[in-house]
């Protein structure tokens, strides 16, 4: 009935963020027991850079500072800078990250909702290309060793079954990752059975990633680009596919522009793992899905 | 009491300050005819609104009484002249519809007692307490346009007849809407341009039936069922809302399409519900989470138009903003507190706006060369004369 | 020196395309004053010093100053703006009034069909020595019947 639905409002921006926070939880978890207290330290970093810069940024604009503190969306961007820096990276790699995440990436925009690219992407790919050596490095069991995914694009004899018993990679893709990208995932399940976040995203992103490791899989052989499995469980495909990419600031909103920003973050992403320089491009693939989404939304309302 | 009423759209006061007006007496005249709802004198007048200091509340019928079984012209002419208009929310002059849907021809006639939407119950009141004049309504109506009489009602019951077929609708906002009626009950998707008369319906709201009855029992629309506060009262319009309840800014109309009004706002003809205004929120930035696309009924890209500034109108045409049919779900459903209602209100009004003044100026331009045309063959018809005069001259001479 | 040569050609090439170019647009006039006038507010008022809005859209074309249309106001200046940069202004600004439509004030008409005589879009209705009407929808208000009135019978007032 119209009454029972009206007095039923919608949970408020505040309440989302911190649903969204809350679904990251599992996977800060498991990476925190992967990779030590360094991915905590990293997440402090972060949330403490994003509220300064949150503050000055606000009081820049002339805006009120407390009231911007409260719709919880530095802390959010905060988290993600501070799962994508490595842990261990010197302490300069969160904080460049994170203010340029927040004072360029959302602020520079006009602030919340009116930013073009995903703010903690924007972040991570300043910092990546200012300080390339700190991001190349993942502590794997206390030794700092290449991630899987740079085993895999450097790969050329072994197949893909003889990877996955390098150290790198666990039992189907990263080592550790996979554990990871799993919490991610459950995470993200949650945000979709609250209808915080919608399915269509997340599942084409995760299809199309897919669709282009089986059609480069080339038997599994030494020039394969990774199986299906692989590319979901490497990096942070998951923590992109249902937390950075579902940003609703910066996706389009008709289907079928959701469908092709999918498709666009998902060609880039899997271009750059392959045959790219950089380790991973989940964040390159985000930013020029973002840049697509003003004319998606235009063609497609 | 100061009464008030605010002037219709293309018409014009026909009295001065201090007359003295009795009930019923003639206030404005044009497209819609306005009423004094007391007697009283015209305390002042300008161009949006006229005021009356009320002397006395008693109403007395100012027409003659019609028969139901006039000719078509004159039941049109009464219902002009009781300045009836849609008071189901739209406020169209009533006899403008009719009349179009005469001149077009319908076979279906709706009378539309769904009230969908929470904080308004008149209508189910008025079917209750007035159950003859509403059936007296829908009997002129039905020989006027000699159409298949359809009732839709929701929640309350509507008087019906072994003859007509009653449809009772699940009252979810905005099934009472004309064009959500339209698909419901009859299957008809209607594409953005069009109305129901274009499918040979027309939908007449319950309230204006009733209006009708008593148009032709010699009542002037003076007075209406509103649900003041969730209680339905039958109220002069004009009636200051300060006067019904208190406070400083009241909301008019349903808790999802309401708009909220200063105090001095009085009831008018199509104001269905009054309550008190409800606290405003603070507005957040919006976040594009597209919950309002989502649930407008319409379809419309709301969250796009939301964020679109007022002003960029070629910008509102595209995204469609006219065919807003200001349901109001998208604004409860705003994360972030957003008036979005308001906002796609300006935009469709903007919109509506600039097609009608393109239309109108292009009309103008047409007739301008025609005029330009005609004056050119009149002057060469002139002056083929004045020659022909000439010759005959030169000739003679 | 075959470089330079080249280029001379290319250049007397380009031009002369150009020329060409420019006469078989200058056919095109047509269709430029009709998307210029279409901008303009169709009021046919004459404010503009032009007898009605397509000899102002001819004017334009030819290099009249852009703001002269009262009725249009700033918005139409900014879509005459994008159409012909080139064009002058004559102010600074641009006052606009509100849209206002003319009645008869049907009492006091002597029926001397003057006004009838000056609508430029034909809004009037009425005939000699009969009483005469505006019909609201087709009026632009753009006041050209008040000054032939003798009996000062016509108001504007708001639509």
């Amino acid at each position: 009935m119209a009454e029972t639905m009206a007095s039923q409002r919608a949970p408020d921006s505040r309440q989302t963020m911190l649903w969204v926070s809350a679904a990251l939880l599992p996977g800060i978890a498991t990476m925190a027991a992967l990779f030590g207290a360094a991915v905590l330290l990293n997440l402090g970093v972060c949330l403490v850079v994003a509220w300064l810069t949150e503050a000055v940024c606000l009081r820049l604009r002339h805006r009120d500072w407390r009231a911007g503190l409260r719709d919880f969306s530095a802390p959010v961007t905060a988290l993600l800078v501070g799962l994508a820096v490595p842990p261990g990276a010197p302490i300069a790699a969160p904080v460049l990250a994170t203010v340029t995440a927040i004072a360029l990436g959302k602020h520079a925009y006009g602030g919340l909702g009116q930013n073009l690219f995903n703010p903690a992407m924007v972040g991570y790919t300043v910092a990546l290309v200012s300080m390339p050596a700190a991001f190349a490095l993942w502590p794997v069991d206390a030794a700092s060793g290449a991630t899987a995914l740079d085993t895999l694009k450097h790969n050329d004899g072994l197949t893909l079954a003889e990877l996955l018993r390098t150290p790198a990679f666990g039992s189907i893709g990263g080592y550790g990752w996979e554990w990871a990208n799993l919490a991610f995932a459950m995470g993200g399940a949650v945000l979709i059975a609250r209808g915080i976040i919608g399915w269509r995203l997340p599942v084409t992103f995760l299809l199309a990633l897919g669709g282009l490791a089986l059609a480069f899989h080339d038997g599994g052989s030494s020039r394969s680009a990774g199986s299906p499995l692989m590319h979901w469980s490497m990096g942070s495909t998951m923590l992109a596919a249902f937390f950075v990419l579902t940003d609703p600031v910066t996706h389009p909103n008709p289907r079928r522009a959701q469908i092709y920003f999918a498709l666009i973050a998902a060609a880039t992403t899997f271009t750059i793992r392959a045959w790219g320089s950089y380790p991973d491009g989940l964040a390159f693939g985000v930013l020029l899905a973002n840049a697509a989404t003003p004319y998606l939304d235009r063609r497609f309302a | 009491m100061i009464a008030r009423y605010l002037r219709p759209m293309q018409s014009r006061w026909c009295v001065e300050p201090g007359d003295v007006v009795r009930c019923g007496a003639l206030l404005g005249s044009g497209r819609v005819r306005t009423h004094a709802a007391f007697t009283g004198t015209v305390a002042s007048i300008d161009d949006e609104r006229l005021e009356l200091d009320v002397a006395g509340t008693e109403q007395i019928p100012s027409l003659d009484p019609l028969d139901v079984h006039s000719s078509r012209a004159t039941v049109l002419e009464r219902i002009e002249h009781a300045g009836i208009v849609g008071l189901g929310g739209g406020g169209f002059p009533t006899h403008l519809k009719l009349a179009e849907a005469l001149r077009r021809g319908v076979d279906k006639l709706v009378i539309n007692a769904v009230e969908c939407e929470p904080g308004v119950h008149c209508d189910a009141a008025l079917c209750e307490q007035f159950e003859p004049e509403i059936v007296q309504g829908i009997e002129a109506l039905q020989h006027l346009l000699d159409a298949e009489v359809h009732i839709t009602q929701g929640a309350a019951t509507c008087p019906s007849r072994q003859a007509w077929q009653t449809h009772t609708l699940n009252a979810d906002t905005p099934a009472g809407a004309e064009r959500q009626l339209c698909r419901s009950i009859f299957g008809i998707t209607l594409a953005a341009d069009e109305r129901p008369v274009h499918h040979g319906i027309v939908v007449v709201n319950v309230g204006t039936a009733h209006a009708i009855a008593r148009a032709l029992q010699g009542w002037p629309l003076i007075s209406r069922m509103v649900t003041v506060a969730g209680e339905n009262r039958w109220l002069a319009i004009g009636t200051p809302i300060s006067s019904l309840l208190e406070g400083s800014s009241f909301r008019v109309g349903g808790r999802l399409s309401g708009q909220t009004v200063g105090g001095d706002a009085p009831i008018g003809k199509t104001t269905n519900a009054v309550e008190p205004a409800p606290a405003s929120r603070n507005a957040q930035p919006c976040i594009n989470c597209a919950a309002c696309d989502v649930i407008c009924p319409e379809d419309l890209p709301v969250a796009q138009l939301a964020r679109l500034p007022r002003g960029n109108v070629e910008a509102a045409q595209r995204l469609a903003a006219d065919r807003c049919i200001e349901c109001g779900l998208c604004t409860p459903v705003c994360p972030s507190h957003i008036d979005v209602l308001t906002i796609l209100r300006q935009h469709r009004h903007d919109v509506r706006h600039a097609t009608t003044q393109r239309q109108a100026a292009a009309a103008a331009g047409n007739r301008f060369e025609a005029r330009e045309q005609r004056r050119a063959v009149q002057s060469a018809l002139r002056e083929a004369r004045r020659q022909e005069r000439l010759q005959r001259r030169q000739r003679n001479g | 020196m075959i470089d330079v040569g080249t280029i001379l050609g290319l250049v007397l090439l380009v031009c002369a395309l150009l020329a060409i170019a420019q006469r078989r647009l200058a056919a095109g006039d047509d269709a430029f004053v009709k998307a210029i006038a279409s901008e303009l507010p169709q009021t046919q008022c004459a404010q503009c010093g032009y007898p009605g809005c397509r000899p102002y859209a001819e004017a334009l074309v030819g290099g009249a100053a852009i703001d002269l249309c009262p009725p249009g106001g700033e918005a139409t200046v900014q879509k005459l703006a994008e159409l012909l940069p080139h064009n002058p202004r004559a102010s600074a600004g641009l006052a606009t009034s509100p849209a206002m439509v003319a009645r008869i004030d049907e009492a006091r008409c002597i029926g001397c069909y003057l006004c009838i005589e000056a609508c430029p879009v034909d809004a009037i209705v009425g005939a000699p020595k009969y009483m005469h009407t505006v019909l609201r929808d087709a009026c632009t208000g753009c006041e050209l019947c008040l000054p032939p009135c003798p009996v000062d019978c016509i108001v504007m007032e708001r639509p």
